[in-house]
């Protein structure tokens, strides 16, 4: 590129800066120890595979807990009547982390946590997009995954994960698993039953106050960005912490599920938004 | 003039049947016969039809036949074969010509054809017109008895509406602003409406330039990208008014050669023209009477119960002055207060949806606008245009003109000319308005600023990937735009924003560039006008434009209502007004600071005498810096100074273009630019080349700045700067730059007609501002300049010849 091209370039865009928090983060990490290298088998696999065992404990609950969920009440509670039916042990339990909340086709979902039970053992597959040429790979993977499942356990997912996936299928002409799945998203039943109790009610502050979880070192969400952006351009990055508060986040998945279905609610559930299906 | 014979042209006037009487008395009474330079009639027109194409649906004819269309004019007709033919193709005609038969026809036809699966967008440069239109072509769909849906998607759309228009809207009505932040950036959730996209229309492409046109032709190309992506490959239905280079500015537009259809075949009945000078007060200084105050007088003629009439002001506070004017005189005009109304764009919503719906039921039979009303936004057709001053463009004399004319009935359209050198010169040259259009449209899609903003709202959407030579070419959006790899790079390498990895450029960061990037047509940062003491917004007005309207005691109007800015706090963009009664209208003042950045080309020409340079032009990147200093205090009716007081804002920056006119210290001392007030005479020269811009180019004045040096810090001479006054300039100075000769050559023909004797505001300016000598030295630099040989290319350094003298 010619000098001069660059030099009016420079002149004539008065450069926004980068967005605070990305910013904010680099500085942060320039004083830390570089992060070790991420797995070869992660890179090759498109997705690293955490295992339990049954009785693993996350927070006050086993894992397994959600299994003994009471589906009436979860049916109530999702004001779907195909919960009446709802086996935890078909559920996937999804979460993921993007590169922003816009949505949009400039966000990219890298990193998509999906929880399944076998055989009363819970494993969580993590799908990494550790390439952004590799996303229809991923997407496909995660197509195939949900499809495979006959019901979604979220917290938020059917306000955002769930979109930020499809959009992302339809983009590269993968027809978008979720339309007739149905989806139980943690966050309203909690929020009727819990709202004003404890501040707020960010799967953080819920998984704490009513299963016990406590996150040691945990990295923020917030962060998730930047991690991927630095392993993208080979600087120091903090995925692991990601991969971990990912894993985290599908873990309470499957707990505050149980505590949802071991409570009888004492008072009526009263009306929201959200509406009958 | 006495009282009674006046009194006597009202009454005739009021009770006049038809506008012929009505001009016969503006022909024979002496008061206004010696006024009115020019009459020009053009003869009623006869339709010219032609059968519906064979290739239309049946019951696309028998829709029209029930709507009482039996056959299409022929410029219908031929766009419409064009459009089913597979062809991009442009109308340019006139308003109310029929262009939208032009467009719905082949849209609905496309949807029959393929069972309501294929979709169209349609864009509108108003939020206003876009609504208008859904309900037109609602009404269509319901007469053709199909499910078919036409909805707009704008910000005022609600949510629920928003799903089902994308998941089933086959009519999408939108405008450039929505297309960019709203459906582009999430277009994976218009999926299908990107699959089967068949066509899209555009209207109003007259006013897609500048740099509004220019990032409007970007978020085409991005448009034309996603839809490749999801596999089709839309067809563009454009309609325009009159344009002076159609095609070249079609296809600047959307990047591809578009068929161009011109010939308006629609009927009209006789149409009048007027060209009206209003009378010299003072022939020695040149001073002509106010032509506001002359559309006033004329208001009693033009005016009255039993037609509609509509002014045009080149100028808000005109509007508003006029509006005043006009409701206090209603009763001499034989009409009521409240069938009199001011319309501009500032106006809220509401109130312009009231004022449009008044006008459509004859309730409102006169209407004081800006240019707001020159749009297609149906109010019905007038009787009786006033132009208060030339528009600026011949396609917006006749936009205006176009806006009266009833099928079959006569209509009269008046041009008054300002005391401006436009004005005055199409006032001694009327064939020119006539005549085919002569001012070029500046669009530069490819200007740096535009550009690179774009292609980071593009790469957001969808990678670009590098071809084997590593540009873009084969790309199906920017595959024409210059240097739009390397500015990939630039933004990859430079910005936080994109990754180039494998030969791809990706968007990388967690951030949503089209909410940062304006189209600059409507400035997001606009300024809101609010009422003190409510709180409620009365009003709004772009930023650049609000350190002179909304200062810290401004006078500001809304429908001849006077408000008081009480406090403008210019950070959070808000100006609150407190409801006065004023006797007094505020104009500000400011200051201009140009500074060379860069020179990229220049002309000149040698001396003829001696070694040495005679004069050059040249063409470069300038920084201005424009700070609001003083407004003054002016009273109503008598526009008596009444006070003045300072400013304290911060100054607008700008980095644009600029064409520079420079005279050696030899030429300019010869030419009696040295003697006496030199300053004032070069100033008063660059004012006059600042004012006929517009019969070379397409711009209002506004849109050129101007800043005049009598010893340039730059170049260490006199140095005329006419820059482009908007970051990163839209190409007018450059089209100033190959046009200097026509530019040159108007201002000394406006000259050498003026009837001053030393200066006047149609000419140089006042001789308070110019001096005595000031039109004297401006005609001979003119002469000069004009006579000899031509100027050729040169390099753009000062050579050392010429320091050394300077």
């Amino acid at each position: 590129m010619s000098e001069s091209l660059r030099e009016r370039l420079a002149r004539l865009r008065r450069e926004p800066e980068a967005g605070p928090s990305v910013r904010e983060q680099l500085a942060r990490r320039a004083a830390r120890t570089p992060a070790p290298v991420l797995p070869e088998r992660l890179v090759r696999e498109q997705g690293i595979l955490a295992r339990t065992t049954p009785g693993d404990r996350h927070g006050s609950l086993a894992l397994s807990d959600a299994l003994l969920a009471d589906r009436l009440v979860l049916a109530r509670d999702a004001r779907d009547e195909r919960f009446a039916g709802f086996d935890p042990a078909d559920a996937l339990y999804l979460d993921t982390e993007t590169t922003g909340l816009s949505g949009g086709a400039g966000t990219y979902v890298w990193l998509v946590g999906l929880g399944t039970f076998a055989e009363g053992r819970f494993s969580v597959w993590q799908g990494f997009l550790s390439e952004p040429a590799e996303e229809r790979l991923l997407l496909e993977l995660v197509a195939e995954r949900v499809r495979a499942c006959a019901y979604v356990v979220s917290f938020f997912g059917k306000s955002f994960d769930r979109h930020r996936l499809e959009d992302k299928m339809r983009m590269h002409g993968i027809a978008p698993p979720f339309a007739d799945k149905a989806h139980l998203d943690l966050y309203w039943p909690l929020r009727r039953r819990h709202r004003g109790q404890f501040g707020d009610c960010r799967l953080r502050t819920l998984e704490h106050e009513l299963c016990g979880v406590e996150r040691e070192d945990d990295l923020p969400g917030s962060f998730a960005p930047a991690a991927w952006f630095d392993f993208l351009h080979g600087r120091p990055h903090r995925l692991e912490g990601v991969f971990q508060h990912n894993l985290d986040d599908v873990k309470s998945l499957a707990t505050l599920l149980a505590h949802l279905g071991r409570e009888v609610p004492s008072a009526p559930v009263p009306a929201t938004e959200e509406p009958l299906k | 003039m006495s009282g009674d014979a006046r009194k006597g042209g009202e009454r005739r006037a009021r009770g006049a049947k038809d506008l012929g009487q009505l001009v016969r008395a503006l022909q024979s009474e002496p008061r206004w016969r010696t006024r009115f330079e020019r009459w020009q009639v053009v003869p009623p027109r006869v339709a010219r039809v032609e059968p519906f194409p064979e290739q239309l649906d049946p019951r696309l004819v028998e829709m029209c036949r029930a709507r009482g269309i039996p056959e299409l004019y022929e410029h219908q007709a031929r766009f419409v074969r064009a459009a089913l033919e597979g062809e991009d193709v442009l109308v340019a005609t006139p308003t109310a010509s029929g262009k939208t038969l032009c467009y719905t026809l082949p849209v609905l036809q496309r949807l029959l054809e393929t069972q309501g699966r294929a979709r169209s967008l349609f864009l509108f440069p108003t939020k206003a017109l876009g609504q208008d239109q859904t309900a037109v072509l609602s009404k269509e769909v319901e007469a053709l008895g199909e499910d078919w849906h036409a909805c707009t998607y704008d910000g005022d759309t609600p949510p629920s509406v928003r799903r089902t228009l994308r998941d089933r809207g086959h009519l999408v009505l939108t405008n450039p602003w929505m297309l960019h932040a709203g459906i582009l950036p999430n277009h994976a959730k218009w999926s299908e409406l990107f699959r089967d996209l068949a066509f899209v229309v555009i209207d109003e492409v007259h006013t897609l330039s500048g740099v509004f046109g220019s990032s409007v032709a970007n978020v085409l190309r991005r448009l034309v990208r996603i839809a490749r992506h999801y596999g089709s490959n839309p067809q563009f239905l454009l309609c325009s008014a009159t344009l002076s280079e159609p095609a070249a500015h079609a296809q600047k537009l959307v990047g591809r050669d578009v068929r161009v259809i011109g010939e308006d075949a629609s009927p009209s009945g006789e149409r009048t023209f007027g060209v009206y000078n209003p009378p010299l007060l003072n022939a020695v200084a040149g001073l002509r009477a106010s032509a506001l105050e002359e559309a006033r007088e004329l208001a009693r003629m033009l005016c009255g119960p039993g037609h509609q009439t509509i002014f045009f002001c080149q100028r808000r506070t005109a509007v508003e002055v006029l509006t005043r004017y006009l409701k206090e005189a209603a009763e001499a005009l034989g009409l009521q207060p409240d069938e009199i109304r001011g319309y501009r764009g500032g106006y809220l919503p509401d109130l312009r949806r009231e004022i449009e719906q008044g006008l459509r039921a004859g309730k409102v039979k006169v209407v004081v606008s800006t240019n707001a009303l020159e749009l297609g936004i149906d109010i019905g057709a007038l009787d009786v245009a006033v132009l208060v001053g030339y528009p600026g463009s011949q396609a917006s004399f006749w936009q205006r003109a176009g806006r009266v004319g009833r099928r079959q009935k006569p209509s009269l359209a008046v041009l008054i000319a300002r005391s401006d050198p436009v004005d005055q010169y199409l006032a001694h040259h009327p064939e020119q308005l006539f005549g085919t259009p002569q001012e070029k449209l500046g669009l530069d899609p490819d200007n740096l600023v535009i550009l690179s903003e774009q292609l980071k709202c593009a790469a957001f959407e969808l990678p670009f990937r590098a071809d084997a030579d590593g540009g873009i070419g084969s790309d199906p959006g920017f595959g024409a735009a210059r240097d739009a790899a390397s500015v990939l790079d630039y933004l990859a390498e430079e910005s936080r924003f994109l990754t180039k990895r494998g030969g791809t450029w990706w968007w990388m960061a967690d951030a949503y560039p089209a909410q940062d990037v304006n189209l600059g047509g409507e400035d997001p940062d606009n300024v809101l006008v609010l009422d003190a003491s409510t709180k409620k917004a009365i009003g709004e007005i772009d930023r650049p434009s609000s350190i002179t309207t909304v200062h810290q005691g401004a006078i500001y109007q809304v429908e001849g209502e006077t408000w008081k800015i009480e406090t403008f706090d210019h950070k959070n963009r808000r100006a609150y007004a407190r409801r006065v009664e004023s006797d007094y209208f505020t104009e500000a003042e400011v200051d201009v600071d140009v500074r060379v950045l860069r020179l990229e080309e220049r002309a000149s020409r040698p001396r003829a005498a001696d070694p040495g340079e005679d004069w050059s032009i040249w063409r470069g990147e300038v920084h201005v810096t424009t700070l609001a200093t003083q407004y003054k205090k002016i009273r109503f009716y008598t526009r008596e100074n009444v006070g003045a007081e300072d400013i304290h804002l911060p100054a607008e920056e700008l980095d644009s273009e600029a064409f520079v006119l420079t005279l050696s210290d030899e030429s300019a001392a010869e030419l009696g630019l040295m003697a006496g007030d030199r300053g004032a005479a070069w100033r008063g020269l660059g004012m006059l080349l600042r004012r006929v811009a517009p019969l070379v180019l397409s711009c209002q004045p506004r849109d050129l700045g101007i800043s005049t040096h009598v010893r340039s810090p730059h170049f260490r001479r006199p140095a005329i700067f006419l820059y482009d006054a908007v970051q990163g300039g839209v190409g007018l100075s450059e089209i100033l730059f190959r046009s200097q000769r026509a530019l040159l050559t108007a201002a000394l023909e406006v000259i050498a007609r003026c009837a001053c004797t030393h200066g006047c505001p149609a000419c140089v300016g006042p001789t308070e501002e110019v001096g005595m000598l000031g039109k004297e030295t401006a005609r001979r630099i003119l002469e000069h300049l004009l006579a000899g040989p031509a100027l050729g290319k040169s390099e753009t350094e000062i050579s050392e010849s010429a320091e050394a003298s300077a």
